[in-house]
């Protein structure tokens, strides 16, 4: 089942919404738990992350959908938003927050359902992926989203996560290996890096989490290329 | 003098083959990978050592038929070998032939002159180390200037061109060997060899020296088209550009004569019809205010022809962040990749899928572009160059998105292109410079 909130203080387009989502239901046999509110105060008050989707109209009259994203965002960093709107120039202040997508009014099924199924589709990529690496007494157990970059010297890998470095033996094709569907590519022969931490790209360095890391000028190419398809599919 | 100075063992023929095969395979796209591509190579080998051996002391009549076969059977090594086409194959063949004959020769031309001795042991051994390093320069030359490219789509005239090149530099080199009875032969087997090796080096040469002269004359002719595409764009911007100060300045005529309206005495309802038409025009003249009034141009001049074609523009971007890009670029980038995606729109039959999106926005340190159209069928753009099943995912460019890449490419950035459920989408990421404050 999937939780939806739909944020819209007009009441047209509010009941258009929970049709185009009861329709979609039956269409794609998916279940949805919809949710009304008709301003950005009321889900905003008491709000604690209930909702895997939330559809929020940005002009509103209390509290507006970008001041409603940014409160909720502070709780939520992994709630999917999608902005209802009737001018797209609104839209573009929803990458601060980073929203997914946007829908512009007047909506149709079509558009609306295609973008609805763009975001169950990341929706339901984003489980929880665990892996087991070996370290000195033992295992240690990692959600692979953590993993800022992997480092390998000599024959040691030290799995650089939020806060700590966690040392562990093995080689370099291994850790590629066990991290290949994860989104992590080599930046030089001696970092794999998780292209979700990357910050930015200056000169022949990537920065991750602060850190900067060197990228081999023949692997240059290949790493920007990953990090383009990364922004592409994944987020 | 002694009379081996001419017979080249078969078998280090077969070997020079071979490897002059494998140096254009090797920068080709295979056919095969992994073990299967070397359990073909050693196929190709045993072949001919097998072919070249056997035929060894054939008839001096029957020498030329052989030779010719074994040139054959070079050309269909690479052709089976690799992705390519017959008329690649035989250029290439002929190329390999050439320093295949080359390679031999001077290889044996060393031999003779080093050593007086006859240990097979050396001689195998004098082999490998002079073929390594022929071949491994040979080989050098290619990559090292990335001549290869996956197709070479040689024409007919270049093809006989190599043809002749061919067949003169191997029937010069050989002419003493089959007959001493020309104005040109000599019985001098010193000479002979001499001349058999030079002359190959020369054919060598001179196929090498063409085969680069085409490569950089495709690849100025390339960079030509790339030009007119992006010139293309750059005229539409100042067409748009022109008219959307017409609409502009007729903008402010009418604001004018609103106000002028407006002073007059009017009944309340006329003056509310009058806000709500001001209203309306102001939400057209805002329709394309990214921010950046290259790419508002841009934008206008696009979504004209969406409306024409009742496809829906959406476009969310941040103008601003482009600031940094030349005019010329974002009338590429933006021209061309719009132009695409309203080529694919056109195709589909419903007019209410007719969808584009257009996102630009900056996250973290990156200037993001995504450009996404819904599609149905096979997916192919006007020229007929964007064919989207997964495996051809790098060979789809059509000029318009290989003059992206190469505008993407002078900002540091990528491009990237996928298909997801009927969606199309087009990536392109930009790492934006850090302020100053961070040197």
């Amino acid at each position: 089942m999937i939780r939806i909130a739909i944020v819209e203080d007009e009441l047209m387009y509010a009941k258009q919404l929970e049709s185009f989502l009861r329709q979609y239901e039956e269409k794609e046999q998916e279940t949805f738990e919809i949710n009304m509110y008709s301003d950005g105060d009321e889900i905003v008050e008491d709000y604690k992350a209930q909702f895997d989707i939330i559809l929020l109209d940005i002009q509103m009259q209390f509290m507006d959908g970008m001041t409603t994203a940014e409160a909720i965002r502070k709780v939520d960093t992994k709630v999917i938003i999608i902005f209802i709107t009737n001018l797209r120039q609104y839209a573009i202040r929803g990458y601060e927050v980073d929203a997914l997508d946007y829908v512009v009014k007047p909506i149709s099924y079509f558009a609306f359902s295609q973008r609805l199924s763009r975001a169950i589709k990341r929706l339901k990529k984003r489980t929880q992926h665990t892996i087991v690496i070996k370290i000195r007494r033992g295992v240690a157990r990692i959600d692979a989203a953590d993993i800022y970059y992997v480092e390998s010297q000599n024959h040691t890998l030290i799995y650089h996560v939020a806060g700590n470095n966690i040392e562990s033996s093995g080689t370099m094709k291994d850790a590629e290996n066990m991290l290949s569907e994860f989104n992590f590519c080599r930046g030089n022969k001696g970092y794999l890096i998780n292209l979700a931490h990357v910050d930015s790209v200056q000169d022949s360095f990537a920065v991750v989490r602060g850190e900067k890391l060197l990228l081999s000028r023949p692997r240059r190419n290949a790493f920007m290329e990953a990090l383009t398809n990364y922004w592409g599919e994944i987020r | 003098m002694d009379n081996n100075l001419l017979d080249i063992p078969r078998l280090y023929t077969a070997i020079a083959e071979w490897a002059a095969c494998m140096v254009y395979l090797m920068n080709m796209q295979k056919r095969f990978k992994g073990i299967k591509f070397c359990t073909f190579a050693l196929g190709g080998l045993i072949i001919q050592i097998f072919f070249l051996t056997v035929t060894a002391n054939v008839n001096i009549i029957f020498w030329i038929p052989c030779m010719m076969t074994a040139a054959a059977l070079m050309i269909c090594f690479i052709y089976f070998g690799s992705k390519g086409i017959w008329k690649d194959a035989v250029y290439m063949g002929i190329h390999a032939f050439v320093f295949a004959e080359f390679a031999a020769s001077f290889e044996w031309l060393l031999y003779s002159f080093f050593y007086k001795g006859t240990s097979p042991w050396v001689s195998l051994g004098m082999m490998l180390l002079i073929f390594a390093v022929l071949y491994g320069f040979y080989g050098w030359l290619f990559q090292h200037q990335k001549l290869t490219e996956s197709k070479l789509d040689v024409t007919f005239g270049e093809l006989c061109a190599a043809l002749i090149i061919g067949i003169s530099a191997f029937t010069v080199s050989n002419l003493s060997f089959i007959s001493i009875e020309t104005p040109f032969s000599t019985s001098y087997q010193e000479a002979i060899a001499i001349v058999r090796t030079l002359v190959d080096l020369g054919g060598t040469a001179i196929m090498y020296a063409y085969y680069l002269q085409r490569y950089h004359f495709r690849l100025k002719q390339e960079m030509a088209v790339m030009q007119t595409v992006i010139q293309n764009q750059y005229l539409q911007y100042q067409m748009s550009k022109e008219s959307i100060d017409i609409i502009n300045y007729k903008y402010h005529d009418l604001k004018q004569q609103i106000a002028a309206l407006r002073a007059e005495e009017n009944p309340e309802k006329r003056m509310t019809f009058l806000d709500r038409m001001e209203e309306e025009i102001h939400y057209y003249e805002a329709q394309n205010k990214t921010g950046n009034k290259v790419l508002d141009s841009v934008l206008t001049g696009k979504s004209v022809i969406c409306n024409n074609y009742d496809i829906s523009l959406n476009s969310v971007a941040d103008g601003k962040l482009l600031d940094f890009m030349d005019i010329m670029d974002i009338c590429t980038i933006f021209g061309n990749a719009l132009d695409n995606a309203i080529e694919c729109e056109k195709k589909v039959p419903d007019k209410k899928k007719r969808l584009i999106h257009l996102a630009v926005f900056s996250q973290k340190d990156f200037l993001i572009m995504w450009f996404e159209n819904y599609f149905e069928g096979e997916l192919k753009s006007a020229d007929g160059v964007i064919k989207t099943t997964k495996t051809q995912k790098s060979e789809l460019h059509g000029y318009g998105i290989k003059s992206i890449m190469h505008t993407v490419k002078k900002y540091g950035g990528a491009v990237h292109i996928n298909v997801e459920d009927k969606w199309f989408k087009l990536t392109i990421l930009i790492p934006l410079q850090q302020k100053k404050e961070h040197h």
